[in-house]
């Protein structure tokens, strides 16, 4: 018994974590697929067996967290500025999580927005929703989404450089070379801000 | 009606044959042998044998068609936004409890089943109900939650311990669309019938029901001994099956006729089908009550119209209350003859005693509780009816009306019933002492409001006018009323899109124009003080609603691009060039007016104000979701400028009365709006999660002596003291910058008695001004700048209070 809730609490973190990395998550190969990476980096989670609702556990520890994943630097700081967002918004991107996982796109927007009719100004929300337009090749939409994003992302760097990423990539597939070349300009301020 | 039509017809031709078939046997029968009399009488049998069969074959097709082809008619269900209970969330536990009276939960002592709920010293516990939701069903819990200081602290799900971060309760019904014939129904599978209630019907209806084959002689032969004798309980000889028959094929009239019908397709009917089908048809389909013109049919719309809860929650007097009904919905109708209602509720528990389904403590114990009927059911549809006729626009453009009154729908909705409940209440209140201080006749003031969730464009509230009566004129959709000032902002957003022509600095012509209108007549506007302002700043001419400066600005600028920027805003209506544009001639709805300061609130991204989230069939499995659609119409900065503009107008401009009378929610944004002679008051206005839109005037178009700052403004500000709306947060765009401002023009950034505009970075004004009391002694401006470009960077990270200050001059 306490060894599953061990396991449990594990793969929350662990699915947090790597949600909210992901982002972080920058080379330019990755970049060119984010939409599978996404899926797979998320799929590595799907036999956690974890519930289909919105239940964490409290007592979720980073430390756990940092000890499995081993992140470097960054991947750290963005997990932890991540992390103290709120535990409802949180709730809700694994709720979505396992949504995607289970191939259902429908149910994991609906998840988001339910978090965002409780936290309406929450960049992650807003950057985890654009990403799944992206998946659904819903360009427009995931561009005007990761514009929201970055609204509200201020001080999010990594945040800001994912939701670029997901514009010059949208970009690119309405044809729209302007855009993405803005969109590539901006990534690579934030990466060259980074260093 | 076209069935029973048909009904009735056969049966006139089948009594027309017989008679004619009798008349032709008296004539033939004159003068003939008894051999040919026999042979007539065999004739006839034979006839008749074959018309009864044929007969009862018909019956028999009717029965087993008509039973199994029965597809109920159900109304639409409207439901309100659930309430989310989730750790941090702001809501005592007093505001919990009434969320809990409004869903129908009952206050015990000990928790026992769904649809309960206990308060403790700093908790609640209680039990939820099984809800579909789109998304997925929401599985009764065992809750407790915990409150500290008007907040949640904790949620613990006690079947398993866990601690929950959120959970969603299920939402109000708040209206039901009714079919045609004006029925109401909410079907309960047999499953969920309580044993209770199909033991009171056997006991109290028919005895014999699982032994008998339809018809129950014995329980005739009882019925008329007993009500002979006792003089007490009236027992029908009609068996379960029987009154379904009379219920679901035939008219009421009584006749003989219809007698043997009944009868006979009492009797087919219990050799088609089992008597739990039978029964579980009878629980759905009896007569128990009327709503105005609706019909109550079965026992699960019974439990909701007489206790607004669900069947399978009712305690056994309940149950035994609404079986009481089955013999005279009218009669027992506990709401109007509570005596006879509790009467004849307390001798079906004794008969259920003396049957031996209670035992004599329980059922005394049942006797002694009273009625307890629900005051008026929660979904009536004169609650919310403006919000429902929106639903209902809504609705109509994906679904024909024939699917929304049958189906059975389960609409989600975004309304917020305690968002709504507080715009109804401050409507009433202020509307009366408006009148009264203006010396308008009681009842003359209309009001319209529409309260929105900026980021989402949900509608949380809307009030088509003061009388809650659902036929009333929907002002809030339907009152196409000049929005005067109301327009402004959007002149000045057009100005600050060109940020290399217009700041908020920018210095404007406050001087008399003459401008030809559409019919060649001079158009020559004033300003409302009748005063002419010489140069004045942007921000300042927004803030105090000049109208001079406002249209020299606007032609400046050239209506088509005005016009483009509405547009953009989102106002999809013709608008027409027209200089008075300018101060707002255009007419819109207070919805339209929403529409377009949501895209004002929400940062230049415009998405179409909602009201249906989702939509479910009858057996909860997901239709339809209508989700977030969202673009951007206007560029971030623009519209970042203008927010800032328009919360000058709420701290130190028209709407000045939100820092007096809100001054800890600072900063809000705003704008007045009043039209010729006082004929419309107006208010647009929000904070950073929530905004308002209200209209005050008067119907027959008559000045309602207001301006938008002394009537509409003051209802907001009522309305909003209640909703307590977060600030609004200045998180600054990419390549928006502040800088110090003092007398309208730009100081370095140490000046305390300076004042921070937003300005696009790449448009920064240059340092003009002096400041008198500088701290830093080093005077290098090169030096400063490159501090204030700093500070730009640290300001990503401030806090929004850090802003306020800044923004306010609070140090």
């Amino acid at each position: 018994m306490k060894k599953t809730k061990l396991i449990k609490i594990l793969s929350t973190g662990i699915l947090i974590f790597i949600n909210l990395c992901f982002s972080a998550c920058s080379t330019t190969s990755e970049h060119n697929t984010p939409v599978e990476d996404r899926t797979a980096t998320t799929g590595s989670h799907q036999d956690t067996g974890k519930e289909n609702n919105v239940v964490t556990n409290t007592k979720k520890e980073p430390e756990t967290i940092q000890s499995t994943v081993a992140p470097d630097d960054e991947h750290h700081q963005e997990s932890i500025s991540a992390q103290s967002t709120s535990p409802v918004a949180l709730a809700f991107l694994e709720d979505a999580d396992n949504y995607t996982i289970a191939g259902d796109s429908a149910r994991a927007v609906a998840s988001l927005e339910r978090g965002l009719d409780i936290e309406p100004k929450n960049p992650w929300l807003w950057n985890r929703l654009a990403s799944e337009r992206l998946q659904q090749k819903l360009w427009a939409e995931a561009i005007t989404l990761a514009k929201k994003s970055n609204a509200f992302a201020s001080g999010h760097k990594q945040l800001q450089k994912d939701n670029w990423q997901i514009i010059s990539q949208a970009s690119t597939a309405l044809g729209d070379k302007e855009g993405a070349r803005k969109a590539d300009k901006m990534i690579e301020r934030f990466s060259t801000e980074k260093t | 009606m076209t069935g029973k039509k048909k009904r009735t017809q056969t049966k006139k031709k089948t009594s027309r044959k017989s008679k004619t078939g009798k008349s032709k046997a008296r004539k033939s029968g004159t003068g003939r042998t008894s051999s040919s009399y026999k042979y007539l009488i065999l004739q006839l049998f034979v006839i008749s044998l074959l018309c009864g069969t044929a007969y009862v074959v018909w019956l028999n097709h009717r029965v087993t068609s008509e039973f199994e082809g029965k597809r109920w008619s159900l109304p639409a269900r409207v439901y309100a936004r659930p309430l989310e209970l989730y750790v941090g969330a702001t809501i005592s536990k007093n505001e919990l409890s009434k969320v809990f009276n409004s869903l129908a939960y009952q206050h015990v002592a000990s928790l026992h089943g769904p649809g309960q709920y206990h308060k403790q010293a700093n908790s609640i516990r209680f039990i939820s109900r099984n809800f579909d939701f789109w998304d997925r069903r929401e599985q009764s819990k065992r809750i407790e939650i915990e409150f500290s200081a008007g907040k949640i602290q904790s949620i613990t799900d006690e079947t398993n311990a866990k601690q929950l971060v959120i959970f969603r309760l299920e939402p109000q019904l708040i209206g039901k669309i009714y079919p045609e014939h004006n029925e109401d129904r909410v079907l309960v599978p047999y499953d969920e019938v309580p044993v209770f209630l199909v033991e009171a019907l056997v006991a109290v209806e028919d005895r014999h029901f699982y032994r008998h084959f339809g018809i129950d002689l014995k329980g005739i032969l009882r019925a008329m001994i007993s009500n002979i004798t006792s003089g007490g309980l009236r027992q029908g000889g009609s068996t379960l099956t029987q009154q379904l028959v009379k219920n679901y094929f035939l008219t009421r009239e009584r006749t003989f006729s219809r007698k043997i019908n009944e009868v006979i397709m009492a009797v087919l009917l219990e050799r088609h089908y089992s008597k739990a089908e039978i029964m579980s048809a009878y629980i759905n389909e009896i007569y128990l009550g009327q709503h105005g013109a609706r019909g109550v049919h079965g026992f699960g719309t019974a439990a909701e119209f007489y206790f607004s809860r669900p069947l399978n929650e009712l305690n056994n007097d309940e149950i035994a209350l609404l079986v009481a009904l089955v013999r005279g919905a009218s009669y027992y109708n506990p709401r109007k003859h509570a005596d006879r209602a509790l009467k004849r509720r307390n001798l079906i528990l004794s008969l259920m005693q003396q049957q031996g389904y209670l035992s004599t403590a329980d059922a005394n114990k049942a006797s002694a509780r009273p009625l307890k009927i629900s005051k008026k059911p929660s979904w009536s549809s004169a609650k919310y009816p403006a919000f429902l006729d929106l639903v209902r626009r809504q609705l109509q453009k994906n679904y024909q009306t024939e699917d929304l009154r049958n189906e059975g729908l389960r609409i989600f909705t975004t309304l917020n019933t305690r968002y709504q409940d507080i715009v109804e209440q401050s409507v009433q209140k202020r509307l009366a002492s408006l009148e009264k201080r203006k010396q308008l006749s009681a009842g003359t003031l209309q009001a319209a409001s529409v309260i929105t969730s900026i980021e989402t464009g949900e509608v949380l509230a809307l009030v088509g006018g003061r009388n809650k009566n659902s036929n009333d004129f929907n002002r809030a959709l339907d009152a196409i009323r000049p929005i005067g000032s109301l327009v402004k902002p959007a002149v000045y957003l057009t100005a600050l899109m060109q940020a290399d022509k217009y700041n908020s600095l920018t210095l404007i012509e406050d001087k008399p124009v003459s401008l030809k209108q559409y019919d060649g007549s001079a158009w020559e506007p004033e300003n409302y003080d009748n005063k002419i302002h010489g140069d004045v700043a942007l921000h300042t001419a927004l803030s105090k609603s000049y109208n001079l400066a406002t249209v020299n600005l606007g032609m400046q600028l050239g209506l088509n691009k005005v016009v483009k920027t509405l547009h953009a805003l989102g106002i999809e209506a013709e608008i027409p060039e027209y200089p008075s544009l300018l101060l707002g001639s255009l007419n819109l709805s207070p919805l339209q007016v929403t529409q377009m300061y949501q895209t004002l609130a929400s940062g230049g991204f415009q998405v179409p104000l909602r009201t249906i989230k989702e939509v479910l069939d009858k057996d909860g499995k997901p239709l339809e979701r209508y989700g977030l659609e969202i673009k951007q119409t206007v560029e971030s900065k623009s519209v970042f400028m203008t927010r800032h503009l328009l919360s000058e107008v709420a701290s130190s401009g028209t709407a000045r009365s939100i820092a007096a009378r809100m001054p800890g929610s600072l900063p809000l944004a705003g704008k007045t709006g009043t039209t010729n002679e006082l004929r419309d008051s107006w208010f647009a206005g929000f904070g950073d999660d929530v905004l308002g839109v209200i209209w005050l005037g008067r119907d027959d178009n008559q000045s309602s002596r207001l301006t938008g700052s002394s009537g509409a403004l003051q209802l907001w500000i009522d309305i909003m003291q209640d909703l307590k709306p977060q600030p609004l947060s200045f998180i600054t765009p990419e390549d928006i910058e502040w800088a110090k401002t003092l007398d309208d023009q730009r100081v370095q950034d140490d000046c305390l008695a300076a004042v921070a505009y937003p300005f696009v970075q790449a448009y920064l004004p240059e340092i003009s001004g002096t400041c008198q009391n500088t701290l830093i002694q080093d005077a290098s401006v090169n030096k400063r700048e490159k501090n204030i470009k700093t500070e730009r960077k640290d300001e990503k990270n401030e806090t929004n209070k850090d802003i306020i200050n800044r923004h306010f001059n609070i140090h």
